[in-house]
């Protein structure tokens, strides 16, 4: 991304700002007609359990003939299981936990499959029993409602304290550029996450808060370069000093790094865990995000604010500034066409 | 600094990191000299509490008394039959009195339960109606209920936890196996066990002495309330020790000078059993939660009961809990069949060897960014290596042991581990990129170094400075959220420390002791030439 790229794409935070406020809008309307994509253990479901106790010990091949009856009974039923767990409860007992959506009929196939194991193993004993998940309202630590406002409060905190700092540190318009690249950055992200149908677990929010960090310290490392660039006082116009201070090459190697990180930890996941590359491609989402903001939406912002803050500046530091004072535009006018006639 | 000095101290800093790293990272092996019993266990691997996202965890079903599963009915049923056919083969024929009672257990079984859903309910319990429905005032009790167990189980501070109604009137809890090496004889160790079976209590707070309750709390109404006498349960700690802080109201006050001056409160010395039917008990319905000696009297308002070892934390955390819940919200109709029975381990959905396979990644992201580092900065690189070996002993071994209770190893700390290591590359990369800038500039190599760690100390205090800020705000959060926080803190110290003091250590003691200081910067030193 070249400097030129970056000294044409500043001046625009009104296209940045519909772009980001499109994303959102369109994952609210996502969320709102379709809902999210809850993972298989923080949706609404029907277990089915098969509960298997032998006369004598279990061994493996029994065990794995009677994991495949299963099977064949649920594909001969027509149905998908969406989760599997196995548990030992004991030498000679087994439980199988199949997980179904909740519109699945599983009245049949729960006598079909006690009708097969039975023929299969008729000297042992077989249950099924079928549980119901309520809801997933309650689903999240602590509920659903109390785990999200709590945490997404969490997010809005982290905001403001990084929006004091950076402000107390460089420039007001440099703290309020922090915050809102960090609110964007998880707003972005929420919205990629529901409009991917990516699917949603409590880890999500660790994703989205991670994806708000690498915002800050972007942020922070742009306000370093804008400080910098101001105390070198070059003879930039304020487009090009902003696009001199975008941190181009910071996110380039923040990023990436991260990036290739969470590459290994997606195909690790496709391999071993599936879970993982679900949260691989959440923090993808939020790094895409962060890296947006940085490059995007912040310096754009940061010109925005930086205008008028280093006009009011300016003017304070006039000799004859008064609080509460304004200078009447005409005469700021007349001051002008004086200042250029002397000029001329 | 000389060169030997330089020497000398690298070997032996390299020593200990080695044997660090070995102590935090190292895969599991057995030692070949012991018949294969004993073995090396990292710290990672045997002291961190993993979430559920890697191990998966353990699960329990929760049935109140007179309601069973269908898999236990079934087998109920089957026995019954099983006996009948026994009990008539033995009369051969003949109808006797062992028959007879056969029969009508079989019958009973048969008869005496209601079914709903996967549940069986015996219809002779009390909250079954005449009409053989269930009474509202059980499903009422059961919400409430519902919303006190969850209430507990996020007080614990598991990460990924979940209560859910099975057929609406049993209960299913998950929690994760955070202490998959938990080991019986260690005293307190976190037990998610153990917590299962004991925020399954649902009886009313009472002070009991030898064994019955005392006249002022056996009041029945709103007078005999526990919250009356109680103010509230704390885990507080003195010196190395734990204990539960019971704060009392006066009307407690009261009651626990009246026993002690009347000697009811027996002392710890003269106390010699456990048994709970001697000496003043707390009680939580028929489950004694600890005993009161006259020793724990610590003012008219205060006790300090149930002292124990600092491991003991979590045990005492979850006895804390759970007495404060009964306090708060007092006791219910009915209890749970016994839990331990229900307990059940649970694979990860997922897949298995999650945590394994996070730990080898982890390790191997590590290993690259060393290479990464080398690769850029040369052997100014070899810094970088001492620092992501000190970065991973930093956060292993705080993660394990900076809590003695559940500090669950997720995802997020994943993330936030590869975060701290790419911030560490990022700013060890940007000094040597600002040494190579002086030394371009005709400074020489130390003044360089110098300058170079100068001109970027402040954006570096900077960026961590904001972030440990930012991450306190996750303390806001819960469950896993605030747990995270303690975790970036943790990783964002360790790469702070690395790259504003340590990496500078290590950077001066390899500059120290190398011949070419431009050849260890991959500088090409350029000759002043007078023409």
């Amino acid at each position: 991304m070249s400097k030129n790229f970056t000294a044409k794409t500043s001046p625009k935070w009104i296209l940045w700002s519909v772009i980001t406020a499109v994303i959102v809008l369109i994952g609210v309307v996502i969320m709102a007609i379709f809902g999210v994509n809850n993972a298989v253990n923080t949706q609404s479901c029907q277990k089915l359990v098969v509960n298997v106790q032998m006369a004598n010990t279990f061994y493996e091949e029994e065990r794995d003939d009677i994991e495949d009856i299963c099977e064949k009974a649920i594909a001969d039923a027509g149905l998908e299981a969406i989760a599997v767990s196995y548990d030992d409860v004991s030498t000679s007992e087994h439980e199988l936990v199949y997980s179904f959506r909740l519109d699945a009929d599983l009245t049949d196939l729960k006598d079909a499959l006690q009708a097969e194991l039975r023929e299969a193993y008729p000297d042992q004993d077989f249950a099924t029993t079928m549980s119901y998940r309520q809801s997933v309202l309650e689903k999240l630590p602590g509920g659903n409602t109390a785990f999200l406002v709590r945490n997404v409060l969490a997010g809005a905190v982290m905001a403001v304290l990084a929006f004091a700092y950076v402000s107390l540190r460089y420039k007001l318009w440099n703290g309020i550029t922090t915050f809102v690249s960090a609110v964007a950055t998880a707003a972005i992200a929420c919205s990629l996450v529901v409009l991917t149908r990516v699917v949603i677990t409590a880890s999500v929010m660790y994703g989205v808060l991670f994806a708000m960090l690498v915002s800050i310290a972007l942020s922070v490392l742009f306000a370093h370069k804008a400080a910098e660039e101001e105390r070198s006082g070059g003879a930039l116009t304020d487009a090009e000093a902003v696009s001199e201070a975008v941190p181009v090459c910071e996110t380039i190697k923040i990023c990436g790094g991260v990036a290739a990180a969470l590459l290994v930890i997606g195909v690790v996941g496709i391999f071993c865990a599936a879970n993982f590359a679900w949260f691989a491609l959440v923090a993808a989402f939020g790094l895409l995000a962060a890296a947006y903001s940085a490059l995007l939406l912040a310096p754009s912002v940061f010109l925005a604010l930086r205008k008028p803050f280093a006009k009011a500046a300016a003017e304070k530091a006039r000799y004859d500034y008064k609080k509460g004072v304004k200078q009447p535009k005409k005469e700021e006018k007349k001051e002008e066409t004086t200042e250029e006639a002397k000029a001329e | 600094m000389g060169k030997k000095k330089s020497v000398v101290l690298m070997v032996l800093i390299t020593v200990v990191l080695v044997v660090l790293t070995l102590f935090t990272a190292c895969p599991k092996f057995w030692f070949p000299w012991n018949d294969g019993l004993k073995g090396w266990n990292a710290v990672t691997t045997e002291f961190i509490d993993f979430g559920s996202d890697y191990e998966g965890g353990y699960y329990a079903y929760y049935y109140p008394e007179g309601v069973i599963s269908e898999a236990q009915y079934k087998n109920d049923l089957e026995a019954a039959e099983k006996a009948l056919e026994a009990a008539e083969k033995e009369a051969a024929g003949k109808e006797t009195e062992a028959v007879k009672k056969a029969r009508k257990a079989l019958e009973e079984q048969r008869t005496g339960f209601i079914r709903h859903g996967s549940l069986y309910f015996d219809k002779s319990a009390d909250f079954i109606t005449e009409g053989n429905e269930i009474s509202e005032d059980f499903k009422k009790e059961i919400k409430e209920l519902y919303a006190v167990i969850s209430e507990r189980f996020s007080q614990k501070g598991y990460t990924e936890y979940s209560v859910s109604l099975v057929d609406n009137y049993a209960f299913r809890v998950e929690v994760p196996s955070s202490a998959s090496n938990y080991d019986e004889n260690t005293a307190g160790n976190v037990n998610p066990k153990q917590t299962l079976q004991m925020f399954a209590l649902t009886g009313e707070l009472t002070l009991k002495l030898d064994g019955v309750e005392v006249d002022e709390l056996a009041v029945s109404g709103d007078d005999g309330k526990a919250s009356n006498f109680i103010k509230s349960f704390a885990v507080n700690s003195q010196f190395a020790y734990r204990y539960i802080r019971v704060s009392l109201t006066s009307k407690g006050a009261d009651l626990i000078e009246r026993l002690n001056a009347a000697g009811s409160i027996p002392s710890q010395s003269t106390a010699t059993s456990q048994d709970t039917s001697k000496g003043l008990w707390l009680f939580v319905g028929e489950m004694a939660m600890m005993p009161i000696f006259s020793e724990n009297i610590a003012s008219s308002t205060v006790l300090k009961c149930a002292y124990n070892e600092a491991e003991a934390n979590d045990f005492l955390q979850s006895n804390v809990i759970v007495l404060n819940s009964a306090l708060k919200h007092g006791g219910f109709s009915f209890s749970f069949r016994d839990v331990s029975s229900e307990i059940r381990t649970q694979s990860h959905p997922y897949g298995e060897n999650g945590a394994a396979a996070m730990l080898i990644t982890l390790a191997s992201l590590t290993v690259a960014a060393i290479v990464v580092a080398i690769l850029l900065c040369k052997k100014y690189g070899v810094v970088f290596a001492y620092m992501a070996c000190t970065y991973l002993c930093l956060t292993g071994l705080a993660m394990a042991f900076i809590v003695p209770g559940i500090f669950e190893f997720t995802l997020g700390t994943a993330l936030v581990y590869v975060l701290g290591l790419v911030l560490m590359l990022f700013f060890h990369v940007k000094n040597y990129a600002t040494i190579k800038g002086f030394v371009g500039l005709g400074k020489t190599v130390n003044s360089s170094v110098a300058a170079g760690y100068k001109s970027t100390m402040m954006l570096t205090v900077d960026v961590y400075a904001v972030l440990a800020l930012a991450a306190l705000a996750m303390l806001v959060g819960i469950a896993g959220v605030s747990t995270l926080c303690w975790q970036t803190l943790i990783c964002l110290a360790a790469g702070a420390l690395c790259n504003l003091l340590w990496g500078r250590v290590i950077n001066h003691l390899l500059l120290s002791a190398s011949k070419d200081k431009y050849e260890y910067f991959g500088l090409v030193r350029e000759d002043d030439d007078d023409e």
